[in-house]
């Protein structure tokens, strides 16, 4: 279908007026843009894009745009037109034939034209803008450049004001005195280094020790001024127009402000609180070491850390303090060092301290043991406050002293002697193989066999600490001639007589007629039981025992193979299994320090017939007189309930005593409010409330006791004398029941 | 002579007698007169039927009927259409009452043969106009609400305050909440679509005091659909006087004395040093050493703890003191467990033990904990009452001696509760033991009321016992209330008020030393179905007891008048007829 001249124009003039509103929509939505960006808030953005969009459709006026504008712009832009398109506006009819040629040629000269001319409309411009706003926009939104604009917008006159209520309900005059202004000054302690900070909300949390001062003017001239704080009421100081109060802060609670007027009228504000913030103690870090480390005495012996400090109000010093501890035992020596980080950052609130600590420079030698923590102490005044790491061990292995552990430690030998025979038997296989081309095969092999047979008793006697059937293979201690056992255990058979006290055990032997060479006769049956742990019991069985007998049975395992390599004359393969079996028994033996502590004192036992015959002139009758009721902290709140239950049930009013009560159970109500202000506040709130105001009502009553009774422990369970009715009737049926029993 | 019973006019019985053989002689006379005689006797016959009817009409006699056709139907608040349909078919003419509350009905109800009641039945003020008649109450369906409620009014401080009940009708998922005064919820639970459900609801009581609590429903979205006041009152703890005696001190006194004295108790201890040399410790009490158990040194303690040993080397002299003390002032004894004291059955205490092997208890209030005791239990004897149990074995209990108590236990080292930091259980267990074993404080005065929901202006009964010779009570108005002495029982006295407020009132002795009685008038709003469920309850105890008497009797009642009139109209009619038709 083709378009008529005047379809054309129509078209062109609605496009016209299509980019005149897109245009204006681009500057709008700019604008509205950068609203967003500084406000954060829809509606005023909503509000900036209707009323700019508006304020620019009255300057571009779209609605202007008519055919008549569009023609001439049409024949003034397109050269062909010859000022004819004018023509297509008026009707056919009212054309004259040469206006209808004309208009015919035009109209399709104009059909080819109209794509190369565009309504004047600057819209590369305004889309232009339109960017350029978006990315200011973009840029104000994520830096949050008018954040702080924005807060304090919220107008902290109606929400942080304090608000005052005529306690006297009945003169409430029609125009009370109201705050102009209201300051609230906190200034933290000086090593803190941050500067006083000064706010007009009137809930304080602060750090403790900082000072807080308060200054706030009516606009009227009022009477007097207190602030109500732990019960406590203290008058403000009217220093020019202003009232002025300061504190130093040292524990948690809430206050008030009460003023009174010209008239005599008292005025309560609510409730403020207060808290106190702690210095927390500096945090302290330790990073790539391990609690234990331990060094050979070859190695190098340097430790190498990293520490993390870090403190909310600055560090002031950082230490480590390290004890060497030389010796063993008895002979134990310490010596305390305190090595420092070097120069300090000082008053950083972050450290990052590396550290090297050479052992050798602290003079450790084998044997030796460091202990060591790192102490960090803050800048607070006047004490500050300090943290201590863990501690952390680095040991210089002593390879030699493992053999004696036992020995060094305790003031006699408690290792029964067979322990050592492994190591004569690693030494005598040894020799044994060193000597194989002296000997002859046969001597060879028999020695060979005998050392097989020393490492099976041995092995069985292992067996008894286990619990073995003893007499399962050979009586070991009965068949081993003397001579074929090595040194040390050529003992008697009861290795352990020398250290044992038989009466220790016996009741039966008196205290009086000691005699130890009858004692020491024998004590076959079991001569471990004073060492060992007894499994059985439930107490003893702990976890290192259990690996404790883990070990001695691998130690016995190792032994078999030992054996069977010496049965089979091939010492030299029952060699590592004999070293084997040696490092087991020796750890074994380093564990049995543990028993040393397990050795209680066994005290003699009583002769019965000395028991209580002692004199006892000096002994008096002990009299003691004590109380110890425990106060009940909350005894105000109790009463202060029950006086509520009183008043609400006889509809009677509120004398003074109840005021002064309604005040303590305030105070003990603030301890509870402190640590837990979302409960209890407005109930403490409002028992401040009933206290000052002259008139309640039974609902405001009714909600502080309800408050109160929340907050109120439960009581523990305690007896109570009880009470019952006791007539004639019911002693007689007692004492029928009692007769007919 | 006539039965005047006979007529409901029997006062008129001469006049009309006289005057109806008046009338009948002159109508004799007449007919004799005249000159037909053809039909005289008939004639005097119909004239004696007639006047004889008339007489009737007078004298409205009576004549004997079954009640059955005169029975009524008394329909009460809550009386189901159907059950009175139903009444009607099968009873034709029943009569329909309105019950109304203190109306007199008496000459209503003497019309009526039977009277059946449908409903929650009539007040229990009401009762006496039915005494004596033969009632039979049908009853009505069990009111949807709280239909049986139970707890205490008067609790001790620190005690929980613990309400049972049973909810005829529930909704699912309604909730059922204790309230404290200021609708703060301190308990709640919620029903399922049983239709007759069980509840428990509690809370620790922290305040003496008189308080009112609500018992609240409420629906799926928190609104509250029922609202029940709940008045309680607290009462304050008191002391207790305490005496421990050991032969050696022991772990267990240790932390019992320390518990008690830490409770504010008077505790006295005395622990043995040796031969007649003792430690004495006073506890939030004056010093006065025990040495001898005489009764005048014991008369002040409510309770004595003495151990197995002390207890069996008590000298014959000692033991009499203390029994008769227990016997005679109220006095508890607790002896301390050991081994020792379950082997022989002693007379002393006359607990009875035997074995059983079980070295571990679990107290059925703590199931979670397990307890030491002695392998013996209680022999579950006559007399013997509980305290603690263990699976259904008596571990603690006592045994009654006239005015005071003897127990022990087989649970042994309980102050392992404290080292494990079960100080709460500990602290139970043995409050519950000292509650129960000491002494009581005697009361000259006891109250009983058996509506613990009066109504503001409605009877409010309550009983009295008193050793008070002539005790006189006040209402909080200070109005006199008069009391009636129980004929057999002296110390008995009852008596009803009508209490004109709501909320908390109290009836006072004229001593005001002794205690008076605390109770709260509720609106008639509230508690409408508990009190609808006793009011049908009482109904039904009470027609029950009464309807032995529920016979089909007869009654006499008066002959309706219609039929005499028409007899003495069709009598005078053919008397007057006949001389006309029949003259010629």
């Amino acid at each position: 279908m083709s378009m008529t001249g005047k379809h054309i124009v129509i078209q062109f003039t609605k496009r016209w007026q299509f980019l005149l509103v897109v245009e204006v929509c681009a500057y709008a939505l700019g604008f509205a843009l950068l609203v967003f960006a500084v406000s954060f808030n829809l509606m005023a953005t909503m509000c900036g894009f209707v009323v700019c969009g508006l304020v620019l459709l009255l300057i571009r006026k779209p609605w202007q745009i008519n055919l008549n504008k569009a023609s001439s712009f049409l024949d003034q832009s397109l050269g062909g037109m010859e000022n004819s398109t004018g023509l297509f506006l008026t009707p056919k009819t009212e054309l004259s034939d040469i206006a209808l040629l004309q208009r015919h040629r035009i109209e399709e000269r104009l059909k080819t034209e109209i794509g190369k001319v565009e309504p004047k409309v600057p819209l590369k411009r305004a889309l232009l803008w339109l960017l350029v706003f978006g990315v200011a926009a973009f840029f104000l939104y994520y830096f949050n450049l008018f954040g702080n604009l924005n807060t304090s917008n919220n107008s902290p006159a109606t929400k942080e004001a304090i608000v005052f209520q005529a306690l006297d309900s009945v003169v409430s005059e029609s125009n009370p005195p109201s705050i102009k202004e209201q300051r609230l000054t906190i200034k933290y302690p000086a090593y803190t280094g941050l500067p006083p900070k000064t706010t007009t909300n009137m809930n304080i949390k602060a750090l403790e020790g900082s000072t807080i001062f308060w200054s706030i003017q009516f606009d009227k001239v009022v009477d007097s001024v207190f602030m109500e704080r732990n019960g406590e009421s203290n008058s403000m100081k009217l220093k020019g127009t202003k009232y002025i109060k300061s504190i130093q802060l040292a524990q948690s609670g809430f206050y008030n402000f009460k003023f009174k007027d010209l008239g005599g009228t008292n005025y309560l504000s609510d409730l403020y609180s207060i808290e106190v913030v702690k210095d927390e103690i500096p945090e302290i870090e330790i990073q790539q070491l391990k609690q234990f480390s331990s060094f050979d005495a070859k190695d190098d012996k340097i430790l190498n850390f990293n520490t993390l400090i870090s403190d909310d109000y600055g560090i002031s010093d950082v230490y480590i303090i390290a004890t060497v501890t030389k010796g063993e035992g008895e002979s134990v020596k310490f010596r305390e060092e305190r090595l420092s980080f070097g120069a300090l950052n000082s008053r950083s609130k972050k450290l990052n301290l590396k550290k090297t600590i050479d052992l050798a420079a602290l003079k450790m030698e084998a044997g030796d043991e460091l202990y060591f923590y790192i102490e960090a102490i803050d800048t607070k005044q006047p004490k500050p406050n300090r943290a201590r790491s863990e501690t952390f061990f680095a040991v210089i292995r002593d390879t030699v002293s493992n053999r004696f552990a036992v020995e060094g430690t305790m003031g006699v030998d408690l290792m029964p002697d067979y322990f050592r025979s492994q190591r004569q038997l690693i030494i005598d296989t040894e020799k044994l193989i060193a000597d194989k081309n002296k000997l002859t095969e046969k001597e060879f092999n028999f020695t060979s066999n005998e050392l097989g047979y020393d490492q099976k008793a041995l092995r069985l006697k292992y067996g008894e600490f286990m619990g073995d059937e003893a007499d399962s293979g050979i009586q070991v201690t009965e068949e081993i001639e003397p001579e074929a056992l090595p040194e040390g255990e050529q003992e008697e058979d009861d290795p352990l007589g020398a250290y044992t006290h038989d009466h220790d055990h016996d009741n039966e032997h008196n205290l009086a007629d000691l005699d130890h060479e009858e004692e020491e006769t024998d004590e076959e049956e079991d001569p471990l039981s004073n060492y060992l742990h007894n499994h059985d019991d439930p107490e003893e069985s702990t976890l290192f025992t259990q690996s404790l007998k883990s070990k001695l049975r691998q130690a016995m395992a190792e032994m078999w193979d030992a054996e069977l390599h010496l049965r089979l004359y091939t010492p030299e393969n029952s060699l590592p299994y004999q070293y084997r079996a040696l490092k087991l028994i020796q750890e074994i033996k380093n564990s049995s320090r543990i028993y040393v502590h397990r050795i209680g004192f066994d005290p003699p036992p009583i002769k019965e017939d000395k028991r209580l015959s002692g004199e006892i002139k000096d002994i008096k009758t002990l009299q003691k007189v004590d109380d110890v009721v425990k106060e009940d902290d909350f005894s105000a709140m109790r009463e202060a309930v029950t006086r509520i239950t009183e008043i609400v049930a006889n509809q009677s009013k509120l004398v003074d005593t109840d005021r002064g009560l309604f005040d303590a159970a305030g105070n003990e109500l603030a301890v509870l409010a402190i640590k837990n202000p979302s409960k209890y506040l407005n109930t403490l709130q409002r028992l401040k409330w009933i206290s000052e105001k002259e008139q309640i009502t039974v609902q405001e009553l009714l909600e502080v006791q309800s408050g109160l009774l929340r907050a109120l422990p439960t009581i523990e369970a305690n007896p109570s004398k009880r009470t019952f009715f006791q007539d004639e009737m019911n002693t007689l049926m007692l004492k029928e029941l009692e007769i007919n029993d | 002579m006539i039965d005047t019973d006979l007529f409901q006019n029997s006062y008129l019985l001469w006049p009309v007698a006289i005057a109806a053989s008046v009338l009948w002689i002159l109508f004799v006379w007449k007919e004799w007169s005249t000159p037909i005689k053809k039909r005289f006797y008939f004639h005097s016959l119909i004239s004696l039927i007639t006047i004889l009817s008339l007489a009737m009409l007078a004298l409205k006699p009576l004549s004997k009927r079954v009640v059955q056709s005169n029975a009524g139907v008394l329909l009460t608040n809550g009386y189901s259409q159907k059950h009175l349909d139903s009444l009607k078919k099968s009873i034709k003419g029943i009569t329909i009452l309105d019950y109304q509350e203190n109306a007199q009905i008496g000459q209503v109800l003497d019309s009526l043969g039977n009277l059946f009641v449908l409903g929650n039945g009539v007040a229990s003020y009401d009762f006496w106009q039915f005494e004596n008649r033969s009632v039979r109450y049908l009853g009505a369906e069990v009111p949807s609400g709280i239909i049986d409620l139970k707890y205490t009014q008067e609790n001790v401080l620190g005690e929980p305050l613990k309400i049972e009940g049973r909810y005829h009708n529930a909704r699912a998922s309604h909730r059922l909440v204790l309230q404290d005064g200021n609708s703060q919820g301190l308990d709640s639970l919620e029903f399922n679509s049983e239709t007759i459900q069980a509840f428990e609801l509690s809370t620790p009581l922290k305040a003496i005091g008189n308080f009112v609590f609500q018992l609240v429903e409420k629906d799926s979205l928190g609104e509250a659909i029922l609202k029940e006041p709940l008045p309680f009152k607290v009462i304050d703890k008191n002391s207790l006087k305490i005496l421990l005696v050991n032969s050696f001190p022991t772990f267990e006194t240790k932390y019992l004395k320390n518990y008690l004295a830490e409770m504010g108790h008077e505790v006295v201890v005395r622990s043995q040093l040796t031969r007649g040399r003792y430690k004495f410790e006073y506890f939030n009490t004056k010093r006065i050493p025990i040495y001898r158990f005489g009764e005048k040194e014991l008369e002040n303690f409510d309770l004595l703890f003495i151990d197995g040993t002390s207890f069996r080397n008590l000298s014959t002299r000692s033991w009499t003191s203390i029994e008769k003390t227990i016997q005679h002032k109220g006095m508890g004894l607790f002896v301390q467990s050991e081994a020792s004291l379950f082997d022989r059955s002693s007379k002393r205490h006359g607990l009875e033990f035997e074995k059983d092997g079980i070295p571990k208890a679990t107290l059925n209030e703590f199931p979670k904990v397990l307890l030491e005791k002695f392998t013996f239990r209680f022999k579950d004897v006559d007399g013997i009452e509980e305290i603690h149990t263990s699976k259904g074995n008596l571990v603690t209990a006592y045994k009654r001696i006239q005015q005071g108590r003897i127990g022990a236990s087989v649970i042994q080292n309980t102050y392992q509760l404290q080292l494990d930091g079960k100080t709460g259980i500990y602290r139970q267990f043995w409050s519950e033991i000292v509650n129960k074993l000491s002494k009581k404080k005697t009361l000259l005065t006891d109250w009983e009321v058996t509506n613990n929901f009066p109504l503001e202006n409605h009877p409010f009964q309550f009983e009295l016992r008193t050793s008070i010779e002539k005790p006189q009570v006040f209402s909080t108005d200070k109005y006199q209330i008069a009391l009636r002495q129980h004929v057999d029982i002296p110390s008995l006295w009852s008596s009803t008020t009508y209490p004109k407020n709501k909320g908390w009132n109290s009836l006072l002795l004229k001593d005001k030393t002794h205690v008076g009685l605390d109770f709260f008038v509720v609106d008639s709003t509230t508690w409408q179905s508990l009190r609808t469920k006793r009011r049908q309850k009482a109904n039904r105890r009470f027609f029950t007891a009464i309807s032995d008497s529920f016979v089909e009797r007869t009654i006499t009642a008066s002959i309706h008048p219609i039929w005499f009139f028409l007899v003495a109209l069709f009598g005078f009619g053919y008397l007057w007829v006949y001389p006309k038709v029949f003259q010629n």
